[in-house]
Order: C-alpha cells, then structure tokens, then sequence
C-alpha cells in the first residue's frame, strides 16, 4: 500500500493550486508569492505516526492508552504548532501513567521538539524537519512509538509529503534518527531509527473525515502499526480525532522485547485539535 | 635522520591497505574489551547462622539492573519464617549492582528463616530484569548463635568439617563444649579449634562468615583417607555428612549461588 502511495505522490503536480471542494468553515487567508490571495486548510492532514502536513498555529491535547492483557500505559501529552510563513515549530510533552509491580505511577515523557520549513503554497504539498526528542522524566514504559516515553535523547529527520487534495487524499513520511535511550533492557544503549509512513484519508461528510495508516519503524518496540480513525469537527476551530492503533508486529510476536505473542494489546486514542 | 631499523618490508610485498589496519585495531579493540563478568552471589549462604537479626538479605548481580528508584516486584525476594511461619515483610530495593530485602522490622533472633529470589515478573512495557539464572533458587538461614555443619570436606591429608558461622565466641573450648560429638565412620574423634573462612573472589555482606575445623584423626588413629561419613551429634539434632573430595571455595560458592555466567532468567 506504501509503494502504491508513494508512487501517487511522485505522480501529484501542484495541488497547493486546488481546494478542499465543499469546505464548510473559512479557514485563514493568506498570500502566496506565486498566486493570488488564497486560504489554508488549518488541519491540515495529519495521521498517527504521520506529523501534521501544513495546518495553521493551535494546540492539541492527545490520550493513548494501551488497553488489553498488556496494556495499563496511558500518554497525554499537549502540543503547540506554532506556524508563520514557511516555518513550523511544534513543542510537545507527555505525562505518562503506567503500570509498576508497586501500582500505578505517573512521570514525565520526553520533550519533544520540531522545527519545518513548509513548501511553497497555502496547503504545502511537502515539508522537512527535524525531531529533537530530550529526556525529561523517569517514564521506564512505552506506547507504540519507542522514544516517545522512555527516557531517552535523540534526533530525526523527517520528511513528510501531502497526495492529493480532494476528499480522498494521502500523506507519506519518511525520517531517520538517531536515539541514545536509558539502556535498560529490553532498550539498547543506542539505534538507529528509520521509518515510513502511509496513510489515507477520506472526507465522508463536510465536517467528518476517516483516516487509514500502516507504519514501519526499526529500530522500535512496536515496528509495524496500523491505525484507524476519525475526525470531526464540531466547531470550525476544533477536531476530535479518535481511533485505534494496532501492533500488528507485536501481535505475531515481531518485537525486540520479550512479552509473549498475541493479539494482547491495542493503543485508543482521544485527540482535541484546536487551531487558530 | 631516520634511525636503521632491525627489519624492513621488502619494496616487493605489497602493504597492506590502511583500511585493514582500521579493521585489525576496531576488531582487536573489541576482543579486549570482552571484560570478565563479575561474580554473582547471594548472602547469606544457604545454611548459615549467627545472621545479623538486622541485616538486609543481599543479591549481588553484579550490573545494575534497573533504574535507581525503579519499582521492583516485591516477591522477588522473599523471607519466610520457617519456625513461626508466615511471611516477612520486607522491601527490595536496586542499588548498583545489588539487590536488597530489607525487612520492615528486624528479624526474630534464634529463628530459622528461608529466602527465596523468585525469577522476575515482568510488567508489560516496563523495565525487563535480567537476574542470572544460577541467583534463582533458595536457602535457609538462622539468627540464632550455633554452629552448625554445612560440609565435611577432605583437603589434602585433613578432614575437615566447615561450619555455618564465623569465628566462635570461645575458639578453644568449641565446637566440643557445645555438647557435640563428631564420629568419623563410628569411632568418636576431637575437632582442632575452628579457624574462620571467607570465600575468595566475593565481597560478602558479613566477614568471616563459615569456619573450617579440622578433624584431630591422628588421636583415633585413623586415616582421613578412609572416611567416607561423618556423624555429629548435637544438643537436638543429628547430621550425617558425606565426606567431600572439593574445595572450600567450591563448597561456599555453590551454597551462595556464587557464579559468572550470564544466562538471564525471565519470563
């Protein structure tokens, strides 16, 4: 499905000169060196794994909680996008609560740090960046992605293209990193991170969205996922996104820790996306 | 100007390119850094006595196994008491290369008690311990005062009997004004002044902690080439050893789980 992705957004020409057809909400105008005045679609297009593509300034609130025989973590954690011009930063951190032989426990995740350049256009088809994730809590757990909680430094690149522009649109993401995490086991001392993203989304109504995503991810505790959600949009700053993420390589028991195999655990996820 | 050297590469042998030279140094760098794993024990050794009612149980990993402050599964060391019965509670605790129980309260003096490393219980998406297989198992102990045998050991033309404490409060008039008697194969013999052991290549938590006393044969006449049993008599108890052909070290490195190797065990 990635192959199939990817090879329509070699083939995508210039979507920036489109529109979303049937926008219900004005989003914000803005001008364009290479065309007249046009407006952006503020939430933008984002997947799990995949980090928001374009979109405009706001911040979001996100819970993902591991539920089943394996599960007991939860991660919420708040972002800030802050987007002018070409550029984006976005700042996250999440607080963790888990399981420990003692009981339930709460720490800090891992701040985590993002500066893009945004291609040209309202609704950049592309844009590049890099990821610093800094160690900021004791969190000894995981979600689905390995540096997110851990305690760990580290640093990526990622690019993440935009595929399409009509109600049926994709986005892919390819990054490569480096992470020194705490080397507890079943952590390394250090790995290399290389990962590729597809997803799908489909706008069904004006104000209601499904998304599709599958991940691949080496070095990682979960190293391939699948994800299903929706968006809605209640009112025309706000989306709630929500769905599932499944480990499907940590079900057929494909993971570098050593929990037994089996459809044991699945990641639900509540997001609140506000944007200016 | 150079100085002669005793040898030189003929110009007609090729040199080796530099990158072998990389590779020869990042392999023989790797093959020294291969450091010898450090021992692993448990304190006390199965069977010792004249424990300290104060004193932390002691697992000695030898790497850190989890983060300072980490959560530990509580039942991964345990203490029972095996005279009054039930439980001591008590808090494992990761600190270095260690691993403590510290009982919430001292320990009830002139008691036998059992210890126990459990294999680790692993929570989901946390910290995975990786205990050396040959730590898990379990031992008695006692805080009680007396000796007691944990071994009959022939070493060189000596047979000697290693005792479970260290050094005795009154080293001439023991073991034998303890109310023991020794017989080795039937014939009653006197046991020399007990000299206490430690075991080489541990940093046990308690020092001096076994005795070695050796049998006096020459008085009875015998051999210790001969004796293949030794039978104590105590106040209340009877021990029947079996007269071992190894070493002290050997003796207290298996009743500590004394090891090296780095089989981890989980689930």
């Amino acid at each position: 499905m990635l192959w199939i992705v990817a090879a329509a957004a070699l083939a995508q020409d210039a979507p920036w000169e489109e529109r979303l057809p049937g926008e219900a909400v004005p989003a914000p105008a803005i001008s364009d060196a290479n065309g007249p005045t046009v407006v952006r679609d503020r939430f933008g297009i984002q997947g799990s794994a995949i980090e928001t593509i374009g979109g405009t300034t706001g911040v979001s609130a996100a819970m993902a909680g591991v539920i089943g025989p394996d599960g007991g973590t939860t991660a919420f954690t708040g972002t800030a996008d802050v987007v002018w011009d070409r550029y984006k930063v976005s700042v996250g951190v999440p607080v963790a609560a888990y399981r420990t032989p003692e009981g339930a426990r709460g720490a800090l995740g891992n701040l985590s740090a993002t500066g893009a350049w945004l291609a040209p256009g309202p609704d950049p088809e592309w844009q590049v960046g890099a990821t610093v994730t800094l160690r900021s809590g004791q969190a000894y757990t995981w979600i689905n992605e390995a540096h997110q909680l851990w305690p760990s430094n580290g640093v990526d690149a990622v690019y993440l293209r935009r595929i399409g522009d009509g109600d049926l649109r994709g986005a892919v993401r390819t990054g490569v990193g480096i992470h020194l995490p705490s080397g507890w086991d079943p952590y390394p001392d250090v790995y290399a991170r290389l990962n590729l993203a597809g997803m799908v989304e489909q706008r069904v109504a004006d104000t209601v969205g499904l998304i599709g995503e599958a991940s691949i991810t080496w070095w990682d505790v979960s190293p391939i996922d699948a994800t299903a959600m929706f968006w809605a949009e209640p009112t025309e700053n706000l989306r709630i996104r929500s769905g599932f993420t499944f480990p499907v390589a940590s079900w057929a028991g494909w993971q570098p820790a050593r929990v037994p195999a089996g459809t044991r655990e699945s990641t639900f996820r509540l997001e609140l996306v506000a944007r200016h | 100007m150079p100085l002669p050297l005793p040898f030189s590469t003929p110009a007609s042998l090729p040199r080796p390119p530099r990158w072998s030279l990389v590779v020869a140094a990042a392999i023989l760098s790797t093959a020294c850094s291969d450091a010898e794993p450090s021992p692993h024990f448990v304190s006390p050794f199965d069977g010792q006595t004249n424990w300290p009612a104060d004193a932390p149980l002691q697992v000695r990993v030898g790497e850190p196994v989890a983060p300072e402050g980490h959560d530990l599964d509580p039942t991964l060391i345990s203490v029972v008491n095996l005279d009054k019965g039930g439980s001591v509670e008590g808090t494992v605790v990761a600190e270095k290369g260690d691993l403590w129980f510290y009982p919430d309260a001292p320990l009830r003096k002139a008691t036998r008690f059992a210890w126990s490393v459990a294999p680790p219980y692993e929570e989901a998406r946390s910290v995975h311990l990786a205990l050396p297989a040959d730590l898990i198992g379990s031992g008695t102990f006692h805080t009680g005062s007396m000796a007691e045998p944990v071994g009959a050991l022939r070493l060189g033309d000596d047979l000697c009997i290693v005792w479970s404490r260290g050094p005795m409060p009154e080293e001439d008039a023991w073991p034998l004004a303890a109310g023991l008697q020794v017989y080795a194969d039937g014939t009653r013999v006197s046991v020399d002044p007990a000299v206490a052991t430690d075991l080489i290549g541990i940093d046990p938590l308690t020092l001096g902690e076994a005795s070695l006393g050796c049998l006096a044969l020459d008085d009875a006449g015998i051999d210790a080439a001969t004796i293949e049993g030794v039978r104590i008599d105590g106040v209340e108890s009877v021990w029947q050893l079996t007269v071992e052909d190894r070493s002290l070290d050997d003796l207290l490195g298996e009743r500590h789980r004394l090891g090296t190797s780095t089989d981890a065990e989980g689930t």
